[in-house]
């Protein structure tokens, strides 16, 4: 799928947001593993959510959609569609899962139920959002299917989960997730757990279904590549903060935040990942019962400074004069930055 | 050469010590096991002690006092031969606890026995054993307890040994399934190149690593023993008369259920008890061990 | 499947003959002389001698065990000394008796267990499951024969509203036997008053003995329930929109009832051990309270056949049950074919 400058500027051309996250907090007890993290999706955008294993990246996308861990609280405000997500009752949400939003799992092998056929899975799903009769309803699962670049819909809806290949079931759950077309579709690490010969061809699916539906996606990863291939816009999460978002184009060719740059550094672009925690990178992410007083990622930072350790960064807009709809959370960015509190001071390298 | 493997008992040994310590807390946390942990130390001291809390002869029969409803006197009534029920309630727990250990130490050291013989040396004796273990296991345990006891006749020394013999095979399992995992560590493994004598790698590396589970097979199992050998003296297999025994007395009580209903709510009422509270300890004891990690 | 089924029924076999070589040996340690009982009090030496030969009671025990196994093979167990009966007869007199209990007490662990085990899951922490939780605690720790005699006290002798001892009343008229349950012959003769009492009088019994098992199946259910809950298939069909009570029925209650149905397997022994002491107490003509009587008389041919064929039986069920698990279970379905 190509990149498409004019979604990534789609702010500036005064589109309304699909999603509008506004300074959610993600809690489990007193623990803090999403801070205050604010962020948009436009309609039909694709936008990836980057960061390593630990970064809360999931949690962020499956809270700020209403889609809770149990233990966990949330604070803050989620708008889709002009409700709040947050302050949803669960029939109300219910309402919307699967109709309006899809969700597809990191976990292929787990995420369809090991008992039941794949038919009954998909008419039970499209059955409760649509009126509509039981042959029609066969008649869109086949079509879903096929859609979905499954080339024997019949032998697949007649099947258990365990009969198929991983590739196939992320196929089924792709069309559970946009057979009704829904406005926004959720990807958790979707091709993390396939092999790299399928990955392709299902991120190729995931691309198409989605754009024949017209739905805005977050893709939540750790690969770049799947970046590179797929996404409009990318957010860069660290330890539950959004430390940068740029446009793919944009944040691939010259990172704006020292972690970005350590990202691209530590990743050959196209590679299958094994999921772990990147080698590239010296030093631990820090632990979310210890969250430093400063910047977050200062502790691995070859730039950080004395300012970093004291002062937090906000995330700020980068210079308008440049055109683009980057925003970096750093002292001392890799890009010029707009006007206003810029610290002076001479970047160390280390 | 033995002496560089002989204090090495693996990493097992820091984690019982860790466990011990884990153990201790969470009980401590929790207000029911300590509440079922301070009734079991009552019932041991009240066993211990029992002949000697009642001022009544819990053998003493008294035809004039028969069949006599709970009063400040008899707190829980008298028998058909007008023996005092709390009396022989009293003497009747310290048969159960003992018995149900006895029990427990046969099972635990036949199973113990079959199951490091069977898991360390596999092959052929592994087979063999397994086999004997399923036949064992094959038998609705109550079925066999009752041959068994009649074979040996009817006393509650055999129907304990009975019980015990029905019980084994379970801890075999056990034992022989700890036994293969803690043979194949690095530990043991070298341990066994370095030429330790047998004995010493079955019984510091093996036993001392793997006997946690045993342990808190046992404290689920004390309830389940104290109640078979009851059932087994309900039906006449166990203890019987004059003996004061818990299930004995229930069964007695039986034939005057209708009208002197205390001869069975209340010895029935100290098994049930008893058996709670070791249930209790065990479900804890349990719940600490296999949530370990998950939080 | 079939291979699966041969190699099972084989271990079987081999489990049975261990099972009854081990019960022949332990019985013939019973202090008494089969002989001498058999032949009576008033016979002379020289008559128990004759029947001593006769049964081959005077062959060492290897050889014993020979004949009688050949007898079993031909459906003869030998004679029972107190009902003076061929032992195969007792057992298919008193056998359905025992069934029909076991059978109810089956059908209230699985209406209780089950479905209180999915609404604690599904409420983990509320009332209702900590109520059940504390109860199945305290349904493990009662002794069956105290249990028993309670209910009969409190049902029976307080409030009056159920029966107590045997499977009818003595006015009532014994159906036809045809499957010698009393409450589906009652019916099948269309006795309505007959089927009423055979049903009342075994509600106490099936609930005595079924109480235990209930705790166990309900803890079962609930803890598999509760790792199903967890599951990411349970949180994708969430996400789809599908009602809590949508996901507990059709996503939740089919995982999580599998492992439950190996659990049954078990209670089966936990059963028909608990048979006996329950048949004991409600003077339920069964096989359990057979069986304490052969063993208050010695009745050494009853107890053998007894033992050999009610372990048989469990055997057999736990196979049933193994196979149901595979049918069932679509995963081993795939796998075992």
């Amino acid at each position: 799928m190509a990149f498409s400058p004019a979604k990534a500027t789609a702010e500036m051309a005064g589109w309304e947001p699909l999603l509008s996250v506004r300074d959610m907090t993600v809690r489990f007890g007193t623990t803090v593993v999403v801070e205050g993290i604010s962020f948009d999706v436009y309609p039909e955008e694709i936008v990836a959510i980057v960061g390593e294993s630990g970064s809360g990246k999931s949690m962020t996308v499956f809270s700020a959609t209403g889609l809770m861990q149990p233990g966990s609280t949330v604070s803050g405000e989620s708008r889709f569609g002009g409700e709040d997500l947050l302050a949803l009752s669960g029939k109300a949400l219910r309402s919307i899962y699967g109709s309006r939003i899809g969700y597809i799992f990191q976990d292929v092998m787990t995420s369809l139920n090991p008992v039941r056929r794949i038919r009954s899975q998909i008419k039970e799903t499209f059955a409760l959002h649509l009126k509509a009769s039981d042959a029609e309803i066969e008649a869109r699962a086949v079509s879903v299917l096929k859609g979905c670049g499954i080339v024997d819909p019949d032998r697949i809806l007649g099947s258990y989960p365990h009969e198929l290949s991983g590739g196939l079931r992320q196929r089924v759950m792709i069309g559970l997730a946009t057979g009704l077309s829904p406005a926004l579709l959720i990807a958790d690490e979707p091709t993390t757990a396939l092999d790299t010969s399928t990955q392709a061809q299902v991120l190729d699916t995931l691309a198409e279904m989605s754009r024949r539906s017209r739905s805005s996606v977050v893709l939540v990863t750790h690969n770049l590549g799947v970046v590179a291939a797929l996404a409009h816009r990318v957010i860069v999460m660290y330890c539950g903060r959004i430390l940068e978002t740029a446009s793919s184009q944009e944040l691939l060719d010259s990172p704006g935040h020292p972690y970005t740059a350590a990202l691209l550094a530590a990743v050959p672009l196209i590679d299958h990942d094994d999921g772990g925690r990147l080698k590239g990178i010296p030093g631990e992410m820090p632990s979310p019962l210890d969250r430093p007083a400063g910047c977050i990622y200062a502790a691995r930072c070859p730039y950080a400074q004395e300012l970093c350790l004291r002062e937090r960064p906000e995330l700020r807009q980068a210079d308008p004069a440049a055109q683009t709809a980057r925003e970096v959370a750093c002292h001392f960015p890799l890009v010029p930055i707009s006007a206003g509190t810029q610290p002076s001071g001479q970047r160390v390298h280390s | 050469m033995a002496a560089n493997v002989n204090e090495s008992a693996g990493p097992g040994g820091a984690r019982s010590a860790g466990l011990a310590r884990s153990l201790l807390t969470s009980f401590r946390r929790n207000p029911v096991a300590m509440a079922a942990i301070a009734m079991v130390a009552c019932i041991l001291l009240l066993s211990v002690a029992g002949s000697h809390l009642s001022s009544w002869d819990p053998y003493a029969t008294d035809p004039a006092s028969r069949l006599m409803a709970p009063s400040w006197e008899h707190l829980f009534g008298t028998d058909d031969l007008g023996r005092d029920v709390l009396a022989r309630i009293l003497a009747g727990g310290a048969n159960s606890t003992l018995m149900a250990f006895g029990i427990l130490a046969i099972a635990i050291v036949v199973g113990t026995f079959v199951g490091l013989i069977s898991g360390y040396w596999g092959g052929a004796v592994d087979e063999l054993l397994m086999r004997v273990t399923d036949v064992f296991l094959a038998f609705p345990a109550m079925i066999l307890a009752m041959c068994l006891a009649a074979a040996l006749g009817p006393n509650l020394v055999n129907a304990t040994i009975a019980t015990g013999v029905v019980w084994w095979p379970w801890y075999a399992r056990l034992v022989r399934a700890e036994t293969i995992r803690i043979k194949n560590e690095l530990y043991v493994e070298s341990a066994i190149a370095m030429g330790a004598p047998l004995r010493r790698i079955l019984v510091v590396h093996i036993l001392r690593n793997g006997y946690v589970p045993v342990v808190v097979q046992a404290s689920m199992d004390v309830g389940y023993a104290v109640l078979t050998l009851a059932g087994l003296s309900f039906i006449g297999l166990g203890a019987q008369p004059p003996l004061a025994e818990w299930g004995a007395m229930v069964s007695l009580g039986r034939d005057y259920l209708l009208k002197e209903w205390w001869m069975v709510a209340f010895p029935g009422a100290a098994i049930f008890l008893f058996v709670l509270c070791f249930n209790v300890i065990g479900e804890y004891l349990h719940g600490v061990l296999t949530s370990e990690g998950d939080g | 499947m079939l291979r699966y089924l041969l190699k099972r029924i084989l271990s079987l076999i081999a489990v049975l003959v261990g099972m009854s070589v081990l019960t022949f040996w332990l019985t013939h340690l019973i202090p008494a002389n089969p002989a001498r009982l058999m032949a009576g009090q008033q016979a002379s030496a020289e008559q128990v001698a004759e029947i001593a030969r006769k049964f081959h009671l005077d062959r060492p025990l290897v050889e014993q065990y020979f004949y009688y196994s050949k007898g079993v093979l031909q459906g003869d167990f030998g004679n029972s000394m107190t009902t003076r009966r061929p032992v195969l007869a007792d057992l298919e007199e008193f056998f359905p008796a025992t069934a029909e209990l076991t059978v109810a007490s089956l059908v209230i662990i699985l209406l209780l267990g089950v479905p209180s085990g999915l609404l604690a899951a599904a409420r983990r922490n509320g009332w209702f499951d900590r109520l059940n939780f504390a109860g199945s605690l305290v349904a493990v720790s009662m002794p069956a024969f105290w249990l028993g005699l309670l209910l009969q006290l409190y049902f029976y002798r307080y409030l009056d509203w159920l029966p107590v001892g045997g499977r009818l009343a003595i006015e009532d008229i014994e159906p036809d036997r045809v499957t010698g349950f009393l409450t589906v012959d009652s019916l099948l003769a269309g006795d309505l008053e007959t089927f009423r009492s055979a049903l009342l009088h075994l509600v106490l019994p099936s609930v005595t003995l079924a109480a235990g098992s209930v705790a166990i199946v309900f803890r079962m259910t609930r803890a598999s329930a509760g790792s199903v809950l967890r599951s990411t298939y349970v949180r994708a069909a969430r996400s789809r929109g599908i009602s809590e009570r949508a996901v507990m029925i059709r996503h939740v209650a089919p995982n999580a009832v599998l492992p439950a149905i190996t659990v049954i397997g078990l209670q089966i022994g936990v059963i028909i051990s608990g048979s006996v002491i329950v048949e004991s107490i409600f003077s339920w003509p069964g096989i359990g309270l057979y069986m304490v009587n052969a063993i208050k008389y010695l009745d050494y041919q009853a107890i053998v056949g007894v033992t050999i064929v009610v372990s048989a039986v469990f055997v057999l069920c736990n196979l049933l049950v193994d196979v149901l698990y595979i049918a069932v279970n679509p995963q081993m379905r795939g796998r075992m074919i």
